[in-house]
């Protein structure tokens, strides 16, 4: 009975901003495959997080991308804008519910949530909040009568989650990005055989081997027992007894060291494995972080000159050169001139006016100016006497003093007297001789300002275009980082530990292989022929036909079983190859990957090794990220179709695609399609913000038209908007 | 068929195994974790597979598997 899941609903959960029974925040969710398109920061991994919480009350913290406990990190979880609008001393729930049907009868609905308290001002901080996680809630429905009911018991609440996705298959079924590398470690020996163990039912073949082994030795006991009552044999029986004791410790002596070596092995292929990947990933850093560096120094000259260029704004008010502060004075000019122009003249009428009122003889004079001229007034001054006039004009009399102002003419020496409270002339005039530079300009400035503002947006062009750039360079140094790894080892540290990894690994596969294993197959050889001394004496012994049926038959089926266990798993492990290839192929189509097989091969630790051949059987190495993790996700998918009962469970995969590449995008959907009955598949690669149509690339707009795709939404957050107000919103295209 | 029946006829079919105790592809195809048992060895191994299922212990299946060979 497939587990299908019908809706998911989020309530408060980080940006799904909303209650349960809000549309826009419910997925209704298809047989099928169905398809949830998000730029970075849009809701993936917050999607995918539901399902962590559902599972095992964790959520990948995606800031620095480990696994965290849900009440650790409740206030991160809940939604900044659910924080925000609630008031002091009042509460907010957050929460998922995911409804899913198992077959065709029963439809199950769970609800994980936590209320908090708001208690200060600091949202973000966690001490702001009282929290508390609340019991969750599972209610079943038959679906002929959709009335849900609520489940109490809370190992079978248990059990119905549990069997959304079985705990066994769930490394399969639910990943994110990156973890397919982890699901199928080659290097690792159980990982195989957890594989194979759970499709097989070699646990059983296990358990059979070590019965029949206690029933062999029993038997073997019971035989000489029986044997050892005639005299005449018991002494070479004993010998053979003796010699068969010491050869078995020798044989499991020599097991248990060639069970360290392979241990040995198994722990230097791993470190390789693990550096290799490190490495790998250090080189790829690299190269973003090259790629950054310049992209950072441009970005910071671009702010400072931005900065400067702001800066240089306010004296574009003030210069002469651009005058901006003299915008829209056009008309203000002439105001000015003929209110200037009324000033003097109204300055110098009262001017006039006061001082003739103070000395009108100073400004009256009834000789014409120049006449006569000062030598002669100076003649009439030393002779005291006026010859205009001809009469004496004696020192000290008002006759000589008027020839001495007469001589002054006309009038320098007069003393300005004051006649205005405030004589403001002089402002007005330095206040033109100050302006003139301004009013000559304010005909261009509103070109001037035109030109500024177009610099100002070339500026914030190209500072947003260095923005985008360093985002997507840091998205993808992002993604290519290990999850719950932080280990920033030096190149030189990786070479030397891979260097010895190495050289570890070959003196084990030596060992193993030159000396061990000749060893132990001599020893083994010499016990099979010590067995068959024994069992000569005993045959020759009048014992009862039982005791000697009961050993040779145990022998026979002990090593039968031994051939059938080892059997099953070669034959599973074929299976899988084979299924694997298929997949793989699929995987490939649309991509120009020149073809070659995977093969099974398996190493001297036991484990099994994952190669990819040419058709000269010689390993292809190398190959990129996105095809490395290809491979295994064929075999991943080679699990799943190699079962031999029909997959039951939904496909849950968040940024699957994030190193295969757009050629293996549309294999994966397909081939995810294909052998799970259910596949949610959270993925950025079909997003073009450029796109103003569906905000879809090509490949997206092709998916949504396709059949074999039940549902197909795109989530949006609003741009350049604040934390608190940051909300996925969604569209459904299918 | 039943996997206890996959299992028995698993083990079985080892080529040495069928050689020596002369059993036919026929016979094989045939084979189940119940009676009638036509050769010893088919028994003792049905009988630990079911006993296995049953969860019995080792000693009880070993005190089964002598009562088949009747010591």
């Amino acid at each position: 009975m497939a587990s299908i899941i019908n809706k998911i609903s989020f309530n408060n959960f980080f940006n799904y901003f909303g209650d349960f029974d809000d549309p826009s925040t419910t997925y209704e969710l298809e047989k099928g495959l169905n398809i949830i398109v998000a730029d970075n920061g849009a809701g993936k991994s917050k999607f995918f997080n539901a399902f962590l919480w559902l599972f095992n009350d964790q959520i990948l913290d995606s800031d620095d991308k480990f696994i965290k406990n849900v009440n650790d990190v409740f206030v991160k979880i809940l939604s900044d804008k659910a924080k925000n609008e609630t008031p002091i001393r009042e509460s907010v729930r957050c929460g998922i519910m995911i409804e899913y049907t198992s077959g065709d009868r029963v439809k199950y609905q769970i609800i994980k949530s936590f209320t908090a308290t708001r208690q200060g001002d600091e949202i973000s901080n966690p001490s702001s909040w009282l929290f508390s996680i609340n019991q969750t809630e599972v209610n079943r429905t038959e679906l002929v009568l959709p009335r849900f009911r609520p489940v109490y018991d809370e190992d079978r609440k248990q059990e119905i989650i549990d069997s959304l996705i079985s705990s066994a298959f769930r490394r399969y079924s639910f990943l994110q990005g990156e973890e397919v590398d982890k699901i199928i470690d080659f290097g690792k020996k159980e990982s195989i055989e957890e594989a194979v163990q759970n499709l097989t039912d070699i646990k059983k073949y296990e358990s059979l081997v070590e019965i029949v082994k206690y029933v062999n030795e029993k038997a073997f006991k019971d035989l000489n027992t029986e044997t050892k009552t005639n005299k005449e044999t018991e002494e070479r029986l004993q010998n053979a007894i003796e010699e068969r004791e010491r050869v078995t410790n020798e044989v499991q002596k020599e097991s248990a060291v060639l069970a360290q070596h392979q241990q040995t092995f198994q722990d230097a292929e791993r470190e390789r494995d693990e550096l290799d990947k490190n490495y790998a990933n250090a080189e790829k850093r690299k190269e973003l972080d090259d790629k950054l560096k310049p992209l950072n120094a441009r970005l910071k000259d671009k702010k400072e000159e931005f900065e400067n260029f702001l800066d240089r704004l306010n004296n574009r008010f003030f210069d002469g050169n651009s005058a901006w502060i003299a915008m829209g004075f056009e008309t203000e000019i002439e105001r000015y001139r003929k209110m200037n122009e009324d000033f003097l003249d109204k300055h110098h009428e009262k001017k006039a006016l006061k001082n003739i009122e103070d000395s009108p003889n100073s400004y009256f004079h009834f000789l014409p100016v120049d006449s006569p001229d000062a030598v002669s007034i100076m003649g009439m001054i030393e002779n005291e006497h006026c010859y205009v006039c001809d009469r004496p004009a004696k020192k000290g009399k008002p006759e000589y003093e008027y020839l001495l102002k007469l001589l002054d003419r006309p009038g320098d020496s007069i003393i300005e007297t004051e006649f205005v409270a405030n004589d403001l002339k002089n402002f007005f005039g330095q206040l033109q001789i100050g302006g003139q530079s301004f009013y000559k300009k304010i005909p261009f400035i509103r070109s001037s300002v035109t030109t500024v503002k177009q610099r100002e947006n070339e500026l914030k062009d190209q500072i947003n275009k260095l923005d985008v750039q360093i985002k997507t360079i840091k998205n993808r140094r992002k993604d290519i980082e290990i999850v719950g790894s932080d280990e920033e080892n030096t190149s030189s540290e990786i070479v030397s530990r891979y260097k010895g990894a190495i050289q570890r690994m070959e003196t084990s596969r030596s060992r193993i292989d030159d000396i061990l294993i000749p060893r132990i197959d001599k020893l083994k050889s010499a016990l099979k022929k010590i067995n068959d001394t024994i069992k000569d004496i005993n045959i020759a012994q009048d014992i009862p036909q039982g005791y000697k049926d009961n050993y040779t038959i145990s022998t026979d089926l002990l090593v039968a079983a031994e051939n059938a266990q080892n059997r099953v798993f070669d034959e599973m492990i074929t299976k899988l190859e084979t299924h694997a290839n298929i997949h793989f192929k699929e995987l490939i189509k649309k991509n120009s990957l020149a073809g070659g097989i995977l093969r099974f091969d398996r190493s001297p630790s036991g484990a099994i090794n994952f190669n990819y051949v040419d058709s000269q059987g010689n390993n292809v190495p190398g190959g990129s990220e996105g095809f490395q993790r290809m491979k295994k996700f064929s075999v991943v998918m080679a699990i799943i179709s190699a079962n031999t009962t029909k997959y039951n469970y939904p496909l849950l995969a968040d940024a699957p695609l994030s190193a295969f590449g757009l050629g293996f995008a549309e294999g994966f959907l397909v081939g995810a399609g294909e052998v799970f009955p259910q596949s949610i598949v959270l993925v950025k690669e079909l997003y073009d913000p450029d796109d103003e149509e569906m905000h879809l690339t090509e490949l997206g707009k092709k998916l949504v038209k396709e059949p074999y795709v039940k549902s197909f939404y795109l989530n949006q957050v609003p741009e350049d908007c604040e934390q608190i107000d940051l909300v996925t919103t969604k569209i459904r295209y299918k | 068929m039943s996997q206890r029946d996959t299992i028995l006829k698993e083990i079985i079919s080892d080529p040495e195994l069928m050689a020596k105790y002369n059993i036919k592809k026929a016979e094989l195809e045939k084979l189940g974790c119940h009676a009638p048992y036509h050769k010893k060895i088919i028994e003792v191994m049905a009988t630990i597979i079911n006993a296995n299922d049953n969860n019995r212990t080792e000693r009880q299946i070993y005190s089964t598997i002598k009562n088949i060979h009747k010591i």
